[in-house]
Parts: C-alpha cells; sequence; structure tokens
C-alpha cells in the first residue's frame, strides 16, 4: 500500500482543537460570520465566545451523524434520546464467521463501538464469544481497511460503480444471467438467501458457488453419505460423560467451539465441587472464618448462583432449609459425574490437551482406528478389517481400542464419537454409525443451512472450469480471497484472468481484489444490517453500531441494487423481510433489541442411518499407506488467513506452540530427531511437485511421521501488519526474512486432492535457520507445584491434594498491612484449571478491553510482549531442568504418553504484594478492596516491581507502543482506561474500571451493596468455559467465596507469604485404568 | 640533605623492617618538584591525545543517553522477565570501584596505615569519578527520567512521599550520601596541596584559581589543627559508609523475593567484591599514572604489593561467597533456590558464570606467589581480569537471576543490544575524562601527607642511628 493512500482518516476528528484546525471549520466559519472570521485569531471576546458556544453545539451535532440514522435499540433498552453521554451502551448484533452467527453485546462509547462481549441470551454464545469475535473490532477501526471503490488501480465511488454496473446487469438480466457467477463464503442470512431467490427466479441462468477455505464439507458429506441428506451434527457435551475425539478440535478451532466449551465445561464440572475441610487452611489465611459458613448457607437462597453451578453437592444443613424448594438430588458416585475425554489426534490441540487420555496417531490412520474401535464394539458395517488393518502393528492403538470400546458400550445413551472436521466423509460416517448405537441425547441433528449439499471443493471447482471454459462472463466475487486460498492445482487465478467483468467486494484490498476489475468497499459487520442464524438454526439480527467509516457496503446492498431488488438499503432489506414473520414493529424492535428471534432453532430431525451406504463407501476408500503426512490445520489466530492484517490475532500466542507473528512446521520430537532438525531450521517441503520453504517447531507429542502446517500465513497483498513492514513494524520487524511475508503461505502445497492431510511430503533441510518468535518456549514445569493435577480417583480419596504442597508452611510477615481486610468488598478471583482449555479468548478480550498496545514480532522476541493476562502450556511428562532445549544433552520422554497444561496467569492482586515493597516511589500500592492497584501517573520506570513479581505478570512500556496510531484506531481505545505511556509499567486490574463503574451504580442507587456476578472482569466475561470467576470473598455467599471454600483450591507460591487474592482451583483427569501408563 | 638520606637508609637484611616508602633520596623540596611539575608543566602532547579520545567516548555516552531518553529504555536489550540487566550491573560495577578510594582513604587513616599517602589521594578521585559514572544508571535506567526527581524525598504539590521500604529509596540515600562525604573527604585533604600550588603558581589565573579552593590556607599550626581534626572526623564518617553504601546496595537484591537475589550473606559479600573491584581498578590506574607521570619513587613496589595481597584476601572471601551461596542453596531444600544456582552454572547463563569465576577466584590466587605478585606486567594483567570478573559477578547476580525465575512460563534471555554496549563504553570515556582533569591540575599524590611519612621515615632512620 502507498504512503499516499493513506491520507484519508483525517476526516474524523476527536477533539474541539482538532475540529476547529481543519479547513472545512474555518470554511463553515467563515460562511457564517464572515466579518467575525478574522477575530477568531485574536483573544477571545463575547463574539468568539459565542462561535465557540456554536462549534461545540454544532459538534455535539456531528458527533451524532456517525450513528446510523436507522433505529439501533441498545441492549439496555434504552434509546439514543435517553443516553448520557460519557455513559457506554450495549447492543446487541451477530458475527459471522464460517457461516454460523455469534450472537455479541458490543459497547458503544458515545457512538464509537469499544468492544465485543458475548450475548448471555443467544444460544451460540451464551455470554461467551470466541478469540476471533473479540479481534473483530480491530478490523473495524483497521486504518488498512479498503477506503473506497476501486476500477483497476483508480479510486471511485459507489456512484461511479452503480453507473457502471447497471447496464452491465441489464444486459445480463436479458441473457438470463447467463455467464453470471456469484462466488461467495458460506453465509446463513436468510436475507441474503432471499436475495439469492430473487435473483434465482429474475435471472435463472446465473450461478452461486460456495468456497471456503476451511469448511465443513466432510462432516456434511459423511452425514450425506450415512443418512441420504445433509444435516448438521451437534454434540451435545452437557449430555456426554465420555467423549471420543478423533483428530477433533472441538474445543480450538472448531467454529462453534465457543458453545463447546461452555456444554463440555459443564460435565467437567460436575462431581468436583467437594468443600474443604477447613477452608481456611493453607490458603487463606485473611479469609473466611468458622462462623461465616452458616450464613454463607443461610443466604445462599438470595443470591442468584450461575446454572452451571447449581448442581454443587448438597449439604447436610440444606436439607432442613430447602432453599427454593428444590429437591436435594440423591448423591450419585463422583466418578459417573466428571466426563472422560479420549483424544486420538496428530497434531498436538487444546482438545488433546484437555483430554484425560490421548492417543497420537498420523490423520490418515484415523480412519482405521475408528474402523478397529466399531469392530471392537461390535457395528458391523463393509469394509471394517479392510481399513482396520491400518493400525495393525500399533500396540497402543490396539490396547486404546479395547479400552475405549468398553468405555463406550459401558456408557451407551451418555457417550459420543466426534470427528474432525479434516477427517474424510466416510470417517464422519463410520462416526454416525457407532453413535447410533451409543450416542442417544449426546449426538442431535438438525437440517443444514443450504438445501441441497454441494461441497465446497465441487462448487470452485466448477466455476473455475467454467471460467476456463470462457462460460463465465461475470463474476461477483463476495468476500472471500479465493486467489490466495483457493486449491492451488485450480490455478484459480488464471482462471479469474479469463472472466471479462471480475468484481470483489470485500473489507480488504487484498490478493482477490487486486485481480479484479472492480473492487467496492465493504462494510464492516459492525457498520450495517444483516442477519443469520446460529449454528442450532436460531435466527439473529446483526445491527450496525456507527455508519460505515469508509462508506463501504454489505454484500446485501450490493447483491440488490445489481439484482434490482425492492429494497435497495441493508436495512429495509432485512427489516422488510422480517417484518413478514414476526408480523409487527413491536415484534422486530425485540428482536433487534435482543439480536436474535427466540424459537426459531431448526426442529431436531432424527434420520436414519443408512449402514449398507456407510459400508460400501467404507469399502470404496482407499486405505491409507505410510510415510510422512503432512496436514493442513486453520490456524488458532489467522482462522484462514483473513485476520493477517489484525495486530491482536498476529499476536496472540498460539494456544499449544505459542508462537506468534508465524507458522512453522510442526513436527514431534521424535521425528524431529530422526530427521536431525531442531527448532528455526528451514526446511524445503516437497508435496506432489510443490514446494514451499517453511521453518521447524517442536510440538512434543504430535504424531510420529506427520508434519502440520497451519493456514492463513504468507499473505502477499495485506494492511500494514499484515505485510510485516510499515512505519511502525518496519524496523521492529526485520527478522522477516523469508518471502517478505509473515509466515509461509501453505495454500501452495494444498490441492483439491489434499485439502486436509495427504502422505508423502518430503522434508528437506536448506541449511538456514529463521528466528522464530515464542512467547513461551519452556516445556516442563520443572517440578513446580504450578499447576496442581490429579486423578479424578485420587481425588476422591484426598480431596485436598493440591494443598499437599502448602502444608506445614509457617510464615511471618514484618510489616502490619495497613488494611483490615474482612471489612467491606474484598476482590478475589478463582480461576478453575480443570476447566480452562487454553483457548485464548480472554487474552484478546483483556487486549480490547484495557487498550493493551501490540508490540511486533521483534519485540516478542525480545520478551517485551505486553499482554496482561496470558496462558501459560506446560506439557506434563517431560523431564525437569531441560537446559537441553538447545539440543546439548540427550534427554528422554515418553511422548506417547504425552499431556498439557493451561494456566491463565494474570497479576495475582497479592494481599502482601512483593511489587509494593520495592516501588521506590509508591506508584503500585494496596487499597483497602485487596487491590494491588496502580498508579501509572505516578510511576517512573524502575522496574523493580517487575523483577520482583514472582509471577512475571507486569508489563513495561520500553517503547512508546501507541506511536503511529492512526486515528481511526484511536476510536477504538476504551475511553474508561488510561492510554499508557512509554516508561511506565502496567499489569492487570482486574478490570478496575468495571469495579468503579459497578460501585458508581451501586452508590447512585441507594448505597447499595454490590450483588454478586455485577462485576464481571473481560476475562471472566468472554470465557466459555466459565473457568475464571470474580467477585467479593468477604462475602461467604459469593460464587467465588465457595469456589475458594473448595478442596481444589489453591494458591500459588504461598511459601513466599504474599497470599495472591487469585486462587486456582487443581485440574483433575478422569482416567481409565486400563490405559494409564 | 642527599648525604644525610643516604646515612639513614636502613639496611636491607633487617627481615622485620618495613621497606621504605618513599624510594631514593628525597627531600620536602625534591617531593614538592616531583608532584607540582606534573600539574605546572607543560601539559604534554600525550595528555592533549587522550585527552580528547576521552571526550569524545564521553559525548557518545551522551548521545547514547540522548537517545534513550528520546525513544525509551527499550532501546537496551532489557526485556520482560530481566527488567534489569546491564543498567544496574554496570551501576553496582562502578560502585563496586568506588569503593576502594574510600577505604584507603578513611578506614587505612584510622588504622595509621601511612602507605595509603602515596594512593589516597588518586584514589579518591577515583571513588569519586566511579561514583559520578555509577549514578548515570540508576538516573538513566527510569522509564520517566524527567519524573525521577520523585525519588528524593522532596516537599513539592503531590503531598507524595517516597515509598521508605523500598530498597531503591535507601539507594538513593546511600550513593548520594556516599557521594557528598567522599567529596568532601577529598576536597578536605586537598586543602594544603592547593594552598602549595597557589604559592608556586606562576600566573595571575593560577593563583586565583588555587586560592579560591585553597580556602586561605597558611599552613599555620592552628591551621593544621583544625584540618587533622576535620580529616578525622571525616575519616570516621566516611568509614561506616565504606561499609554501608554497597551492603545497602545489596539490598537491591537481598530484599526481594527473588532466587539468587534473596540472600543474607550479600552485604558482606558484595563490601568484599567491592574492596575487591576497587582495588584492581586502583591498581590499573596507578600503574599508568605512575609510568606516565614518573612517580616511581613515591608508589613502590611495597605498595604496589601490599595491594595486591588486599586483592587475594578480597578474591577469597569473594569465592568463599560463592561456595557458600551454592552450599546454601543445596542446604535450604528450596527448589527454587537450587534451581537458581544450577541454572546459574549449568544454564544458558554457564559462560558468563564460569569467565566470574575464573577471574575473580581463580586468578587472584597467583598472588599468593612472591615472583608475580611483584611483577608490574603480571599485576596490570591481572588488575583488568579482575574487573572483568567483577562485571561479571553482577551481571551472573542480576540477569541469571531474573532470566529463569519461579513461573517458567516466562523464562527468557537477555541480549545487549549495541546501545547497551556503548553505553558502558561511554561511562569508561566520562570516567578518564575527569581523571585526566584531575591529573592534570590536581597533585595526584597527596604532598602534605607524603611529607609527614618522609619526616617519620627520616625521624625513625636517625632515632636508629642514635642507638
Amino acid at each position: 500500500m502507498k504512503p499516499t493512500e493513506q491520507k484519508t482518516e483525517q476526516q474524523y476528528w476527536r477533539s474541539l482543537d482538532q475540529l476547529a484546525g481543519t479547513p472545512e471549520y474555518r470554511q463553515f466559519v467563515e460562511r457564517e460570520f464572515p466579518v467575525g472570521a478574522s477575530e477568531m485569531a485574536s483573544e477571545v471576546d463575547r463574539r468568539k465566545f459565542l462561535i465557540l458556544a456554536a462549534a461545540g453545539i454544532g459538534l455535539a451535532g456531528l458527533t451524532a451523524c456517525r450513528r446510523p440514522i436507522e433505529k439501533i435499540i441498545p441492549a439496555g433498552g434504552k434509546v439514543a434520546e435517553q443516553l448520557v453521554p460519557g455513559v457506554a451502551q450495549q447492543y446487541a448484533t451477530i458475527y459471522n464467521l464460517g457461516g454460523q452467527a455469534q450472537g455479541v453485546l458490543v459497547r458503544s462509547n458515545d457512538g464509537r463501538p469499544t468492544k465485543v462481549e458475548g450475548n448471555p441470551a443467544h444460544p451460540a454464545s451464551l455470554g461467551a464469544t470466541s478469540s476471533y469475535a473479540q479481534a473483530s473490532i480491530l478490523d473495524l477501526y483497521d486504518p488498512d481497511r479498503s477506503k473506497s471503490v476501486k476500477q483497476g488501480k483508480d479510486n471511485k465511488n459507489w456512484d461511479d460503480f452503480v453507473k457502471a454496473a447497471t447496464p452491465l446487469m441489464a444486459e445480463l438480466k436479458g441473457k438470463q444471467g447467463e455467464g453470471l457467477r456469484f462466488l461467495a463464503e458460506a453465509n446463513s442470512s436468510p436475507a441474503l438467501r432471499e436475495l439469492r431467490n430473487h435473483i434465482a427466479t429474475t435471472m435463472p441462468n446465473a450461478k452461486w458457488h460456495t468456497y471456503d477455505a476451511v469448511s465443513q464439507d466432510n462432516a456434511l458429506a459423511g452425514a450425506n453419505l450415512a443418512f441420504g441428506q445433509p444435516v448438521h451434527v451437534h454434540y451435545a457435551f452437557d449430555k456426554a460423560d465420555v467423549v471420543l475425539a478423533l483428530d477433533a478440535d472441538f474445543l480450538g478451532s472448531d467454529i462453534d467451539s465457543t458453545i463447546n466449551i461452555k456444554n463440555f465445561s459443564k460435565k467437567r464440572r460436575t462431581g468436583t465441587d467437594i468443600e474443604a475441610k477447613d477452608s481456611g487452611h493453607g490458603s487463606t489465611p485473611h479469609g473466611e472464618e468458622k462462623k461465616d459458613e452458616h450464613k454463607a448457607e443461610a443466604s445462599q437462597a438470595q443470591h442468584a448462583v450461575p446454572a452451571q453451578h447449581a448442581a454443587e453437592p448438597a449439604k447436610a444443613e440444606s436439607g432442613k432449609e430447602g432453599p427454593k424448594g428444590t429437591p436435594t438430588p440423591a448423591p450419585e458416585p463422583v466418578s459417573n459425574k466428571m466426563n472422560r475425554l479420549y483424544a486420538v489426534e496428530s497434531n498436538f490441540t487444546v482438545t488433546g490437551g484437555m483430554a484425560d487420555h490421548r492417543l497420537r496417531l498420523q490423520s490418515s490412520k484415523i480412519g482405521g482406528f475408528l474402523a478397529a474401535l466399531a469392530k471392537e464394539m461390535g457395528v458391523t458395517a463393509g469394509g471394517l478389517d479392510k481399513h482396520a488393518g491400518a493400525i495393525n502393528g500399533n500396540q497402543l492403538a490396539g490396547k486404546w481400542i479395547k479400552a475405549v470400546a468398553k468405555d463406550l458400550n459401558a456408557n451407551k445413551g451418555r457417550a459420543v464419537v466426534v470427528v474432525g472436521a479434516r477427517q474424510p466423509a466416510h470417517v464422519h460416517a463410520l462416526a454416525a454409525l457407532i453413535n447410533a448405537s451409543v450416542a442417544g441425547e449426546t449426538v442431535k441433528y438438525t437440517r443444514a443451512f443450504e438445501d441441497k449439499f454441494e461441497s465446497n471443493l465441487a462448487s470452485i471447482k466448477g466455476l473455475v472450469d467454467d471460467a476456463n471454459a470462457g462460460k463465465v462472463n461475470t463474476l461477483l466475487i463476495l468476500g472471500g480471497n479465493p486467489v490466495y486460498n483457493a486449491p492451488a492445482d485450480l490455478k484459480f487465478r488464471e482462471a479469474l484472468g479469463k472472466v471479462q467483468n471480475r468484481i470483489h467486494l470485500g473489507l480488504y484490498q487484498d490478493e482477490t481484489a487486486a485481480e479484479c476489475n472492480w473492487h467496492v468497499n465493504e462494510a464492516h459487520y459492525l457498520e450495517c444490517w444483516g442477519d443469520g442464524r446460529a449454528y442450532d438454526g436460531t435466527a439473529s439480527i446483526q445491527q450496525p453500531l456507527i455508519a460505515p467509516l469508509h462508506n463501504g457496503k454489505s454484500a446485501l446492498e450490493l447483491l440488490a441494487v445489481l439484482s434490482g431488488y425492492a429494497q435497495t438499503s441493508d436495512y429495509e432489506i432485512v427489516k422488510t423481510l422480517w417484518l413478514k414473520s414476526l408480523g409487527g414493529e413491536k415484534a422486530w424492535n425485540k428482536a433487534v433489541h435482543d439480536g436474535l428471534l427466540a424459537n426459531t432453532a431448526f426442529a431436531a430431525v432424527t434420520p436414519a442411518v443408512n449402514a449398507g451406504a456407510i459400508g460400501s463407501a467404507l469399502d470404496a476408500a482407499p486405505v491409507a499407506g505410510n510415510g510422512l503426512e503432512i496436514n493442513f490445520v486453520q490456524d488458532a489466530s489467522m482462522y484462514d488467513g483473513r485476520f493477517a492484517n489484525n495486530g491482536w490475532m498476529q499476536e496472540v500466542p498460539d494456544p499449544m506452540t505459542k508462537l506468534v507473528w508465524d507458522n512453522a512446521v510442526l513436527i514431534s520430537k521424535d521425528t524431529a530427531d530422526a530427521k536431525g532438525l531442531k527448532n528455526e531450521d528451514m526446511v524445503k517441503l516437497t508435496l506432489k511437485g510443490r514446494e514451499l520453504l517453511l521453518p521447524v517447531w517442536i510440538l512434543p507429542g504430535h504424531a510420529k511421521d506427520s508434519i502440520t502446517v497451519a493456514l492463513g500465513y504468507g499473505r502477499t497483498v495485506t494492511g500494514r501488519v499484515g505485510n510485516g513492514f510499515n512505519e511502525k513494524f518496519g524496523k521492529l520487524m526485520d527478522t522477516i526474512s523469508f518471502g517478505n511475508t509473515i509466515g509461509g503461505n501453505t495454500y501452495l502445497l494444498r490441492t483439491s486432492d489434499a485439502m486436509d492431510f495427504a502422505l508423502g511430503v518430503e522434508l528437506a533441510k536448506t541449511g538456514e535457520a529463521h528466528k522464530i518468535a515464542a512467547t513461551h518456549d519452556h516445556w516442563s514445569m520443572e517440578g513446580r507445584p504450578l499447576v496442581r493435577e490429579a486423578t479424578l480417583d485420587d481425588f476422591i480419596k484426598t480431596p485436598e491434594f493440591a494443598k499437599a504442597p502448602d502444608a506445614g508452611l509457617h510464615m511471618i510477615s514484618a510489616f502490619e498491612h495497613p488494611y483490615d481486610f474482612k471489612q467491606g468488598n474484598q476482590w478475589g478471583m478463582a480461576i478453575d484449571l480443570n476447566t480452562c482449555v487454553g483457548c485464548n479468548a480472554c487474552v484478546v478480550a483483556c487486549q480490547s478491553e484495557n487498550n493493551i498496545p501490540i508490540v511486533g514480532k521483534d519485540h516478542v522476541l525480545r520478551g517485551r510482549e505486553m499482554h496482561w493476562i496470558r496462558m501459560d502450556r506446560y506439557f506434563t511428562n517431560v523431564p525437569a531442568t531441560e537446559f537441553e532445549v538447545g539440543g546439548a544433552k540427550p534427554w528422554v520422554f515418553d511422548e506417547d504418553y504425552m499431556q498439557a497444561v493451561q494456566q491463565p496467569m494474570t497479576c495475582q492482586q497479592c494481599e502482601h504484594a512483593p511489587c509494593e515493597e520495592v516501588c521506590p516511589v509508591a506508584a503500585t500500592v494496596h487499597n483497602e478492596e485487596g487491590l494491588n492497584t496502580m498508579a501509572y501517573n505516578r510511576c517512573v520506570g524502575t522496574r523493580y516491581c517487575s523483577n520482583n513479581c514472582p509471577f512475571k505478570v507486569r508489563r513495561f512500556n520500553y517503547l512508546n507502543w501507541h506511536k503511529d496510531m492512526s486515528e481511526t484506531e484511536k476510536m477504538m481505545q476504551n475511553p474508561e482506561v488510561t492510554v499508557r505511556m512509554r516508561g511506565v509499567m502496567e499489569k492487570c486490574t482486574y478490570c478496575t474500571q468495571r469495579i468503579s463503574a459497578a460501585k458508581h451504580q451501586a452508590k447512585v442507587e441507594g448505597h447499595r451493596a454490590i450483588r454478586d456476578g455485577e462485576i464481571t472482569p473481560a476475562c471472566a466475561q468472554v470465557c466459555p468455559a466459565d473457568a475464571i470467576v470474580f467477585g467479593n470473598i468477604n462475602d461467604p455467599a459469593s460464587h467465588v467465596s465457595k469456589l475458594r471454600k473448595q478442596a481444589r483450591n489453591y494458591q500459588l507460591l504461598v511459601e513466599l507469604n504474599i497470599n495472591p487474592r487469585t486462587t486456582y482451583l487443581a485440574k483433575l483427569r478422569n482416567t481409565n485404568k486400563e490405559l494409564e501408563a | 640533605m642527599q648525604a644525610v638520606a643516604n646515612e639513614f637508609k636502613i639496611p636491607k637484611e633487617n627481615p622485620l623492617a618495613k621497606p621504605l616508602l618513599i624510594e631514593g633520596e628525597q627531600t620536602y623540596n625534591s617531593l614538592t618538584e616531583a608532584v607540582a611539575t606534573v600539574v605546572e608543566g607543560k601539559t604534554p602532547r600525550n595528555w592533549y591525545i587522550a585527552f580528547a579520545v576521552s571526550v569524545c567516548i564521553t559525548a557518545m555516552l551522551g548521545s547514547m543517553l540522548g537517545y534513550l531518553v528520546l525513544t525509551g529504555v527499550g532501546v537496551w536489550g532489557n526485556n520482560q522477565p530481566v527488567g534489569w540487566a546491564w543498567d544496574i550491573t554496570n551501576f553496582v560495577f562502578w560502585i563496586g570501584i568506588g569503593h576502594a578510594g574510600t577505604l584507603i582513604s578513611a578506614i587505612l587513616f584510622l588504622f595509621r596505615q601511612k602507605w595509603r599517602t602515596s594512593i589516597n589521594r588518586a584514589a579518591e578521585a577515583m571513588t569519586l569519578f566511579a561514583v559520578a559514572c555509577a549514578a548515570i544508571y540508576p538516573g538513566f535506567h527510569v522509564g520517566r527520567i524527567w519524573m525521577a526527581y520523585w525519588l528524593f524525598p522532596l516537599p513539592y504539590n503531590q503531598g507524595m512521599w517516597p515509598n521508605f521500604r523500598s530498597p531503591l529509596e535507601w539507594d538513593v540515600f546511600a550513593v548520594s550520601t556516599y557521594g557528598t562525604v567522599s567529596l568532601l573527604f577529598w576536597y578536605v585533604g586537598l586543602i594544603p596541596d592547593l594552598a602549595t600550588l597557589r604559592d608556586r603558581a606562576t600566573t595571575k589565573a593560577r593563583q586565583v584559581v588555587y586560592g579560591i579552593f585553597s580556602l586561605g590556607w597558611r599552613g599555620s599550626n592552628r591551621h593544621w589543627q583544625h584540618y587533622e581534626i576535620a580529616y578525622l572526623i571525616l575519616a570516621g564518617i566516611s568509614t561506616p559508609l565504606v561499609l554501608s553504601v554497597h551492603s545497602i546496595v545489596s539490598f537491591d537484591f537481598a530484599v526481594s523475593k527473588l532466587p539468587g537475589w534473596h540472600t543474607t550473606i550479600f552485604p558482606p559479600y558484595f563490601v568484599a567484591g567491592a574492596v575487591f573491584s576497587g582495588f584492581a581498578m586502583v591498581m590499573t590506574l596507578m600503574l599508568v599514572a605512575r609510568w606516565a607521570l614518573n612517580l616511581q619513587h613515591l608508589i613502590t613496589m611495597y605498595h604496589l604489593e601490599v595491594m595486591n595481597k588486599i586483592m587475594l584476601v578480597t578474591g577469597s572471601i569473594v569465592g568463599y561467597a560463592y561456595t557458600m551461596e551454592f552450599f546454601m542453596a543445596w542446604y535450604s531444600g528450596n527448589m527454587y533456590e537450587k534451581f537458581t544456582f544450577y541454572n546459574r552454572a549449568f544454564g544458558p547463563y554457564a559462560w558468563a558464570y564460569w569467565t566470574m569465576f575464573t577471574c575473580n577466584v581463580v586468578s587472584p590466587q597467583c598472588f599468593w606467589f612472591k615472583k608475580l605478585r611483584t611483577s608490574i606486567p603480571f599485576m596490570f594483567f591481572l588488575s583488568i581480569v579482575i574487573n572483568i570478573g567483577m562485571w561479571f559477578e553482577r551481571f551472573v547476580i542480576i540477569a541469571t537471576s531474573l532470566h529463569r525465575d519461579f513461573i517458567p512460563s516466562s523464562w527468557g534471555y537477555f541480549r545487549p543490544t549495541p546501545v547497551d554496549m556503548l553505553t558502558f563504553f561511554g561511562t569508561f570515556g566520562l570516567f578518564m575524562t575527569l581523571f585526566l582533569l584531575f591529573i592534570r591540575f590536581v597533585p595526584v599524590i597527596a604532598l602534605a601527607e607524603v611529607k609527614a611519612v618522609l619526616a617519620q621515615q627520616q625521624h625513625k632512620a636517625q632515632g636508629h642511628a642514635k642507638h
């Protein structure tokens, strides 16, 4: 992007001064007060005062111009007339990704959307969101977004485009749409469907193609195979006791992972709530006292307890009280309550990290594993023997099959087999067959969004073939970036060149835009109206929060204008459509307010499974051979590459590898050793004659003879962040040494016959090295009691196992604390390691809420990343003191039994905070509510606090990270949080701005007490697992207090006598005795 | 006079006799001539060359610091686990060097160690210049230097006092007190010599300048009496400071929670290390000054040998401390402590640890041998080795403790940037600039005190002759 094109940002002003300095304002003054204009420059007199006052009023009115004129309705129920300046509002809308809508509530500060949160009422959110949704707000303000309509390289405007397109469309209409094609990404929007239907009726020969680089093709094809119809498979993890995940990252990269984590964690939580015998022991010297416990029981009924915690074991006394009349359920044996997860996978995913047992297996052998399992379980279908042969000789897999088959059969009705989206259709179909016998309520089927099933691959292949045959005259590409991510063998770019009229609609002027005649800048989802369906079919309304910053257009508007639809504004299209079914303005307003239409979820269907078809498909499917396997996986940060210019996503560490700003060849330690590879070695990958250079990164526990590469990197036409070269990052990113891109474009190896994995990849060391930035490259916990973990059985025997390392400590403090921590609100946090999967949503949410800057790859390499909350990932059977990471000393560990743990780590708000003692200027001090506060204005930046912080959670502004921030990015900043200047220390504050806001509210409402759950820090708010709970630990009835009383509760580094306010609940694994090593 | 001196020479064969502190046939006048001509004579060309080089290096220091202030601490290599690196390493290094001066001036004065007189002036000057170099770091390493005055307990409109519980705050007081007292002590000692230069002045300018700084010294009995008492009092005040300043600097580490820092052994260990490095630096400078200024008869082999013996002792103390730290880490049973020391010796910074160990513990053991102890090239070489080793000691303590502490996920590695290196190099330029100015304008040897030693030497010799 040329620097000259980036001037247009100046059209947004944020202050009176700035407005007064613009030529427009001077003109305005001259026009209105021709005589007085010259007086402006001199001293303030009455006239000038009046002018300024008028300008102030003018400005106040003008800010409102950024609000869309259509009626949008904030979630709080207030309408625009009641808005209080400076008080934020939330609006319900939806975020669309992968064809599914996730309901979100977006905070608006005086007309500027600033933070995305989950919509608790929305079935695809239930209050949480994915990290993608969190980061989507940065895209809105991205200064590199496409800002104008373009014809070739020339800037045009929308009217120019309409003028040029109208005769073309008229001509096409005359030919019934012959030669007209559309290429879009998956989208469940009913409004879009309405437009498609309109186009299909007016131009029956036009054709609609769909392509997503990351898709649900295999699952739908598998369902089509098994049931004869492309149904959607929904896994009810809240009902499943035994889960077998086959190459399925349902807690990680899957598009509906938010809801999967939500449901999975419910089952993870049951049976683990055992109260500590002595809740004060070891962990809470200042905490709850015995006498408070009775009060806790008494007040329990008055406090709302989140649903998933209602299942706490009934206590002896509660029987006579009978809170709210719920009958005390009979206590069940605990081991039947917490679920058990088996994961069989090639890449080490967060799902594998959560698994109670994990088997590493090449992706190509997973089908074989499932066939052998089916045989063992007594499922009959053709071709099972043939496929089961693929894992012959793998003793561990054999052991697994016996144990898992037994477990699944023993839990019929409460078990489920989940197959990942990358597995071929016949594996999905076989899983459906097994689920037919074991699943019961744990699997639900609904109809697919599309009526007729056509795979993405077939769809884009058809388009390319037609284009090559000269049958395509006009192609409208509605979002997506097929030039970058279409299968390499289709040569999409060349085929596109043969299309006469190429029109692209997109947020960015990307690789595809560069190949088109016309590019229309798309409106961001927070700028336009729309709709969509949640994973379960719930219809949801998308309302804008801000008028398009760059006059972008939505796909709906573009299609409506081009096809001559009755309405041409997206608001009218959506509203008219929904008014038909809603019946009235009131219902519409409610739908807009809620962000969804209640009871519109698809009804469950119960299709009959066709064993014969599955058998013949298995018979037909080839059996995987041997050799080195390559896996193409969706990236945890980039998705399919669309987040390349999103700095938050570039800098959020991958949940398992902890890599930022790069992708790499992920390889197991044993395979790397066998091939003589070490971290950062550059290798040349060769697959079917296609080559790619990528560095190596060892991921212990990855399947043997298998490598994984993430999609979405190596973008060539993107913004400043994605290019890695710009004023801000130019110097910071000089370690980008290959291809001048961030990471390598793995789509160059991905062909239509190897979309997910392929055998026969070759790997050759080039002898060069590429520096990779990882925020955390240490595997082992060094035998330290950081993440405390036990098997479920051991936990039942010794519920207080997590407190064991702290026993017998006697601690004396030299200083008397100035505050009595038994008075008033005492904030604390409890983090449940048993439910946290490590999805990173909290990291991005915190970044968004607290105006946390990104620093660029070079500074991550220097260890200067700024995240206030980080996800610590450890592998648990790695030997301690691994100085050998450099490769000096051989050391042995068993990758077959490797497990991973995740620990969210943020400021622990120690009561005796080591940081406070050493700050020479008292810039970090305690407050009476137990917060370790940080006065940025007082900080001189000695960094002594960070040195003395045992958790190393403080972050120092080594440079001015906010330098060169564009005007649009400034609009995104949360006004409630100070933007820190260089030279000061910063850290997690438990979102102190939210605490203050709640306290103000409570004060306004008659000095009432703050209710439990009223304050939710950004990390806790977004957490799909509800693993992070915040509240008043002085209130024995609060959720956090109850968690702190649990047996699994422990504090970190308690021997330092720091008494952290954040506590952790130990991790449990529900192991199967037959599989224990 | 010459005849007298010859006559009173102590017979060499007496094994109990101490060697002469002043060699050659010296008179009061010859001493004055020897020292004063250094100041009064024509400035040698080599001085100009050395000065020009030093000033250039100092200017580079200035530009590095300017760059730092304008850009941010990020121009250095400091990072997340390693919040302090070369900045505080260099601070402690320079403060340590500044130790020998006051030790020689004050403690040896109180213990009536007459051999100090030949080297104390230069050693004290070195102290001052080292403290000046050291003071740069705590000042400039902070993120917002324009707010650094908040570290001082000043009553201003914020109504905020500094945090007196912070060891960094104690540092502010310790270092500033040490700097002030050292300056006073040095200056008081200079007064009689400045008066000598004033009296010998041949130009009006010199007469006025030296006249102002000699504070009207007339050498009267009354002046001498007051002078001796003032000097004694200052020596008394300085003596605890010698011990306190580095003890307090060590508290920056000892009072923290960090494994590898949190040890009670630090105060004596730091003081011993400071004396060790201070003497090594005095040795380096004295050997050069002695050769360049032809002062071999005043700074004799006896002086050098005594200093070498002190280095041997303090080097051994430091070695003991290193060993004891390992013992304590093992004996404590604390896994973090154990790991830290294991990591120091065998982790990624093992190279730094073993450099330190070799330079500081192994190399001074050579001074057990008289031949090496009295070899000027060898002791020059070793004094530099010891200074390198002592720099590494501070680096090892600071960086290796920080880079891997409690939570393995936050482990990192520190690499210095060119700005780090040039800044450190620049402080040597500043030090040399100040030292060159010192030898050009101030008597490098405490004339008045040396004369007293000469008188005593002659008196003793006369006494012996009479019996």
